[in-house]
């Protein structure tokens, strides 16, 4: 594993210095007790960058007499395997355990809403009824709602709400914004993804072409299955099965099949000039 | 009163298994790599780092396998006393010979590219007969986390969800329902060690692990055991909440 890819936090005292530099708004008025940061370094991070304070997002999510003793801890920056660089805001229990935390962009734009603690079962709700409440928890943090008819999975006893991102009508798979909840409604998280994007070529070649040069490309006994659709995939490392999340989304034929056993897999072609991307398949 | 009777009930009892703080990384590089596919394959390396990273990061004593080495005999003999377990490869509900109808398990690396042997429910706990339940097992395997797969039941693991706050088992058991795809076992895996290594309970990381961006049609993570488990080696002290979030 390669030292960018790990999360860490950020040592940049570059961006840092910038930060504080930044910060002449003041601090973000806390409901909610502020945990002890004597050289104020979190509070003029959450001031810098615009950040909404962990304590207003708490009360608008969890009930009232849940907010009481909860601690805000001091905000941090880390680094994503991406490389995308977030602001990380955390709120404690008495006990020192996470309830809330909330991830941010450097420029205030809220990405990440995570709940612990959040119970399983309940009286299960409709899909219908769990879309609304989605939509619902969304307003109400005044985040953006996502284009297009969401999609309803289930994992884990929870159902995920998710809304996918789409460029001038292509898929970007791994993009969009996606809400978990509980059997009953309840908030477990919020995730907004939307990675950088690839200049797209000047011309895409076409399905045919895609697919006789994809044919050139599976192993023996392998075949390809249905028609190739276009989508904004993550180049990955050395062309294999493992996306490079820091690099820029291409355009890419996406194509689906089977080995000669049997198992599915994907194929990535750059959409410009057929350049093998990546790859994925099931286990 | 109390004293002799409880006296009687701890001689009558059978000792209890002390877990053990030594974990397993085991991960099929073979079968997923060229020459055997005619396409470059990087996953199973990174997979089995971050979850030997991870595991390390909540104190366990780490044990990686990864290749041709991890074979049949090999497997058995590392999960045999292991507290903790991660395994990486092919996994499904096998023909068992010997009981005359399917149980579950995975394929093994062995240096084979199709129809490696498998390691199956009933061999593992013929290797763990008086070992305590895991503490953690992640089966990061197609079908292993269906209702139907026998190897929660070998790990000594309940199929039952334990909520959070409530008391219950010391065990964990992660796996995927259905066909699990590489790109998706990535980013769930990888939201999901980052959440433990952060000091969350399990529970909490696999909720974070819904939110990495894998597509649902892609991948169907599933758990069982305790939601508020912090799975670190028995041996070693609990990352403290608010400590080091990313090591």
């Amino acid at each position: 594993m390669s030292s960018s890819t790990r999360p860490h936090r950020l040592k940049s005292a570059g961006l840092v210095l910038t930060l504080l530099t930044l910060a002449a708004c003041g601090a973000p008025s806390r409901a909610i007790a502020p945990s002890s940061d004597p050289g104020g370094g979190a509070n003029a991070i959450d001031a810098a960058a615009s950040i909404r304070p962990i304590t207003a997002i708490a009360g608008r999510l969890l009930e009232p007499l849940a907010l009481a003793g909860l601690t805000s801890a001091p905000s941090q920056i880390i680094t994503l395997e991406s490389g995308e660089v977030r602001i990380e805001q955390r709120l404690l229990d008495s006990a020192g355990l996470e309830l809330l935390s909330v991830e941010s962009t450097s420029s205030g734009d809220l990405r990440s809403i995570s709940r612990s603690n959040v119970p399983l079962g309940g009286a299960v709700i409709s899909n219908t009824a769990l879309v609304s409440r989605a939509i619902l928890h969304l307003a109400s943090l005044t985040l953006p709602l996502g284009g297009g008819t969401p999609l309803v999975s289930a994992a884990g006893d929870r159902r995920i709400v998710s809304w996918g991102r789409t460029v001038n009508g292509v898929a970007v798979p791994g993009d969009g914004t996606r809400v978990a909840l509980s059997v009953s409604g309840a908030l477990v998280g919020i995730a907004i993804d939307e990675a950088p994007l690839a200049p797209a070529p000047a011309r895409i070649t076409t399905a045919a072409a895609a697919k006789s040069a994809a044919m050139l490309l599976v192993p023996s006994g392998a075949a390809l299955s249905g028609t190739p659709k276009l989508g904004w995939v993550a180049p990955a490392i050395g062309a294999g099965d493992e996306e490079d999340l820091s690099a820029p989304r291409e355009l890419a034929w996406r194509f689906r099949g089977t080995l000669a056993d049997g198992t599915p897999f994907e194929l990535h072609l750059a959409a410009g000039n057929l350049e093998m991307l990546g790859w994925d398949w099931a286990r | 009163m109390l004293v002799p009777l409880l006296l009687a009930a701890s001689l009558a009892a059978p000792l209890a298994a002390t877990p053990s703080s030594t974990a397993t990384v085991l991960a099929n590089r073979t079968a997923f790599s060229q020459p055997c596919v005619g396409y470059t394959s990087t996953a199973p390396d990174r997979l089995a780092a971050q979850a030997s990273s991870a595991l390390r990061a909540l104190g366990w004593s780490v044990d990686e396998v990864v290749g041709p080495q991890f074979n049949e005999s090999e497997a058995l003999r590392q999960i045999a006393p292991v507290g903790a377990l991660y395994v990486h490869s092919h996994g499904d509900h096998y023909w068992d010979a010997v009981a005359g109808r399917r149980s579950s398990g995975f394929r093994v690396d062995g240096g084979h590219c199709r129809n490696a042997p498998t390691v199956i429910a009933p061999e593992i706990s013929t290797a763990r007969p008086s070992a305590a339940p895991l503490i953690l097992a992640v089966i990061s395997t197609c079908h292993n986390g269906e209702l139907a797969s026998k190897l929660p039941a070998a790990f000594g693991i309940a199929m039952k969800k334990v909520n959070p706050g409530a008391l219950g088992p010391r065990s964990f058991y992660l796996g995927y329902a259905g066909v699990a795809w590489v790109r998706g076992i990535v980013r769930f895996e990888q939201r999901f060690w980052r959440a433990l290594r952060s000091g969350l309970p399990a529970g909490a990381a696999f909720d974070r692990g819904l939110l990495s961006g894998f597509s649902p049609a892609d991948l169907m993570p599933e758990w069982w055991g305790n939601y508020n488990l912090i799975p670190a080696a028995p041996s070693s002290s609990p990352t403290p909440p608010g400590g080091p979030r990313y090591v």
